[in-house]
């Protein structure tokens, strides 16, 4: 307690070097939290977002299917979805499995068409695995297989209502085209330009009917988890069940993660989160070369005080200890400080957020479907002012050991 | 002489010195990468537009906010009639190219169970010695870019996806101007990779003739391409072609010119974005690595104001002893940053070669999946005279605070 109080002391002791460490400490604290506060934030709700609109967690398609999906391969598709569906269902943790059929087709109003992806899904098992239903902001979710849900975008472009007739030509199994009328039942807007401009939902029995497929048929099986947090362990939940029935390799089928899907997204989180670490490693570095010096300064100007302490009794290692403490004291008053930045910004961004959807390309291949917030977590707070604490005591360690090497008769009558 | 007093402290009291000299190294070896990466990718965009796309683009006035900017409506007639009469010597190279959506088809035969493979994608109907589409000509990998004006390059990936090869034939489905189906059996005379597998996916080449055939639009093209000398002079040359067209009785409401940086806006708005992110940490990175040189010069200083007072008590007057330690804040910085870009630009120049991979990141928008930094000796530069500055600003303030002191108060400092 004594040498904490005198460690205390020391760290104010020069109140302009002080004032230059805390400055820097602080501000590395506060980039670094600010820093990981958004790149959370903006991972998960991309990632959600990602999750809840396309991907679910979990997805089972024909092994070879999505080195091919560019051409959406009608011929590398489930033949008996519902099977699948029912052995998944039962897997601790599912909450909804939906099948999907994926294909382009030309949607028009009648004068202009437009090239759009089309899924076609099972109305109730999309429900839980998806989020649109609850995106519909006109008209109404599926109430019969005539009907099209369309993005808001899309409705636009095509001065499209619900309530109108609609007409989608697709390539069938067999290469013929084919064509199916409907009508918009439904308009949904998402924030997503990708989708709310490019995404047509049909009805799987509707869309099977358009490519000539049998009603077993469907290009994936998408599965939502209550939890989707261990995303290794529902993978292989998955697989182990398709397994049992039967229904994994031996069938052609695989399970994957929904990152898989997503690789764009992936790609650009984590080279973002690669860069970061890069540059906080150096400002890190910066910051314990900075304390490093500060204290050999310290000690030096100390030599007397060194002297008259071991003098009066003070062991080497209590010594050496005063110096470590004086540097975990500077740490930590810094990292507090850089706390105190990293709150306000915290605040603002919790409070006001980022609205980039106004800033960035409308067809940017990245789900911002809202306002940003950052994300933290309780924890985050008091370990940034630990792990600064931390690195100061890692930058005092040689001048502490200096101080503890010292001959109490050179340190007595030194002259710095 | 306050140069060699300089050195000779920063010998002596070489400690001290080399955090001085780490902390601005340091900070210069970030500015220079994160420069480089910066330039790097903005090169990396230009280079992926310019040379695909042009510097200026005529087309349709109204297809740019149409549902379907791809609709054959959109089309310019007597192209090459319309495209000899626009003049500017800024010019260098221009075109006509007709895009057109289409379904690539895998030819089998009618009696065969087998399924065809199918991929939708946009044609572009070029000369067959076109200078654009630099992306798909250096990337070639076998065969010839559209040898005597027949045939179709794909990519690598495409033509895997179709189950077509090189020598074989594609099947090109598309619907004329009358929306009536038209198909064409074309031999594959090329395949590419062009480094971004979303040009790989999406499109094909065809010469101009071919397309016109293949969408009944005999004469027409979907827009005019240009080159200027001086890419920076785009807009002013664009308004000039704006002004031709009107005379020739098509105004801006018809026919629409644009420069490259209006036509690419949203790309350029991301990389405007990254470039206010990395400008903001490169400005923490300066105040850290400032705060740190400025501690370190502080100590120094302080660490030897009794030798500044013994200085001051033989003659050395207040202005000369600041002299001193600015010069020898500003040797001390100018090391510092040389030894920064010693590391950094092989860094940067090691890095240009072998190039950054970002995996699917870049992709998604078009570019290649790797960053290829580069050095520009603006940057060099400025790079080096930042950290020199930072550390003579430490000293300046270091050098004013000592010289608050008189003579005795040094000579009995502590």
């Amino acid at each position: 307690m004594e040498l904490l109080t005198i460690a205390m002391r020391n760290v104010f002791r020069n109140p302009r070097r002080a004032a230059l460490n805390l400055i820097a400490i602080g501000i590395v604290v506060m980039i670094i939290l600010t820093m990981k506060g958004w790149v959370a934030g903006f991972g998960t709700s991309a990632y959600q977002t990602t999750i809840d609109l396309d991907t679910a967690h979990v997805q089972v398609l024909q092994k070879d299917y999505q080195d091919e999906a560019r051409r959406l391969p009608l011929d590398l598709r489930i033949k008996d979805w519902t099977r699948l569906r029912d052995v998944v269902q039962a897997v601790p943790g599912v909450v909804g499995v939906g099948a999907r059929l994926d294909f382009a087709a030309a949607l028009s109003n009648g004068q202009s068409a437009l090239n759009v992806s089309v899924r076609g899904v099972d109305p109730e098992g999309q429900s839980r695995s998806n989020t649109i239903k609850t995106q519909i902001t006109s008209g109404t979710y599926f109430t019969n297989d005539n009907q099209v849900l369309l993005g808001s975008g899309l409705a636009k472009k095509l001065s499209l209502k619900v309530g109108d007739q609609v007409f989608l030509t697709a390539l069938d199994q067999y290469g013929v085209r084919n064509l199916v009328d409907g009508s918009v039942g439904g308009i949904f807007t998402t924030g997503y330009g990708l989708f709310d401009d490019g995404v047509v939902f049909l009805t799987l029995k509707k869309s099977q009917d358009a490519l000539a497929l049998g009603p077993g048929d469907a290009t994936r099986v998408v599965v939502k988890f209550a939890d989707g947090n261990d995303l290794d362990k529902d993978v292989k939940l998955v697989r182990q069940a398709l397994e049992a029935q039967g229904l994994g390799t031996a069938a052609g089928l695989t399970a994957s993660s929904w990152k898989v899907f997503a690789k764009s997204l992936v790609d650009n989180l984590e080279s973002r989160i690669r860069i970061m670490t890069f540059l906080m490693g150096v400002l890190v570095l910066l910051v314990a070369v900075g304390i490093l010096n500060s204290m050999s300064m310290a000690v030096q100007e100390r030599f007397q005080e060194i002297g008259t302490l071991r003098a009066i009794g003070m062991n080497r290692r209590k010594l050496s200890r005063m110096f470590l403490i004086e540097g975990f004291s500077l740490g930590l008053a810094g990292g507090l400080a850089g706390l105190v930045g990293a709150g306000l910004l915290a605040w603002l961004g919790l409070t006001f957020g980022i609205d980039a959807r106004s800033f960035l390309p409308r067809d940017l291949p990245i789900p911002l479907v809202s306002v940003m917030h950052p994300l933290y977590s309780p924890l985050d707070f008091p370990l940034a002012a630990l792990a600064a604490a931390l690195v100061a005591v890692l930058g005092s360690i040689l001048p502490a050991r200096r101080a503890g090497r010292m001959v109490v008769r050179d340190a007595l009558g030194s002259h710095v | 002489m306050f140069a060699k007093i300089a050195l000779l402290n920063i010998v002596k009291h070489a400690k001290r010195s080399v955090v001085v000299f780490v902390g601005v190294a340091l900070a210069v070896l970030i500015l220079s990468l994160v420069g480089g990466v910066i330039r790097g990718l903005t090169d990396t965009v230009l280079s992926s537009i310019i040379p695909t796309a042009g510097h200026i683009v005529i087309s349709d006035a109204a297809a740019k906010d149409s549902a379907n900017p791809i609709d054959l409506k959109y089309l310019i007639p007597d192209a090459q009639s319309l495209l000899s009469q626009l003049k500017d010597e800024r010019i260098i190279l221009a075109e006509p190219v007709l895009t057109f959506g289409a379904l690539l088809v895998q030819p089998v035969p009618t009696d065969s169970k087998v399924e065809a493979k199918n991929l939708g994608m946009l044609g572009q109907g070029v000369q067959p010695d076109t200078k654009f589409l630099s992306n798909i000509r250096q990337g070639l990998t076998a065969g010839a870019f559209l040898p005597e004006g027949n045939g179709i390059v794909l990519s690598n990936r495409a033509a895997k996806l179709l189950g077509v090869a090189l020598g074989g034939t594609v099947m090109v489905l598309t619907s004329d101007r009358g929306n009536n189906p038209w198909y064409q059996e074309i031999p594959i005379k090329g395949l590419f990779d062009s480094g971004s597998e979303t040009v790989d996916l999406t499109t094909f080449v065809v010469s101009q003739d071919t397309a016109r055939s293949l969408v009944d639009a005999e004469g027409m093209s979907r827009e005019f391409r240009f080159l200027v000398k001086d890419q920076d002079s785009a807009p002013a040359v664009a308004a000039s072609l704006q002004t031709q067209l009107a005379d020739l009785g098509y105004p801006k409401e018809k026919l629409r010119v644009e420069p490259w940086e209006i036509t690419f806006s949203s790309l350029l708005t991301i990389v405007q974005f990254v470039n206010i992110i990395t400008f903001i940490i490169r400005g923490f990175f300066v105040i850290v690595a400032g705060s740190v040189i400025t501690n370190s010069i502080l100590m120094t200083v302080f660490e030897r104001t009794r030798e500044y007072g013994t200085l001051r008590a033989i003659g050395l007057k207040k202005r000369q002893l600041q002299g001193m330690i600015l010069t020898e804040g500003l040797l001390l910085g100018a090391l510092g940053a040389v030894a920064g870009l010693i590391l950094g630009i092989p860094s940067v120049l090691l890095l240009a070669q072998v190039g950054i991979d970002v995996g699917n990141a870049t992709e998604s928008l078009g570019f290649a999946s790797r960053i290829y930094p580069s050095l520009a000796w603006f940057d060099v530069l400025f790079n080096f005279l930042f950290g020199t500055l930072i550390a003579v600003f430490a000293s300046v303030y270091a050098s004013r605070v000592s010289s608050r002191l008189s003579v005795s108060e040094m000579l009995t400092a502590v």
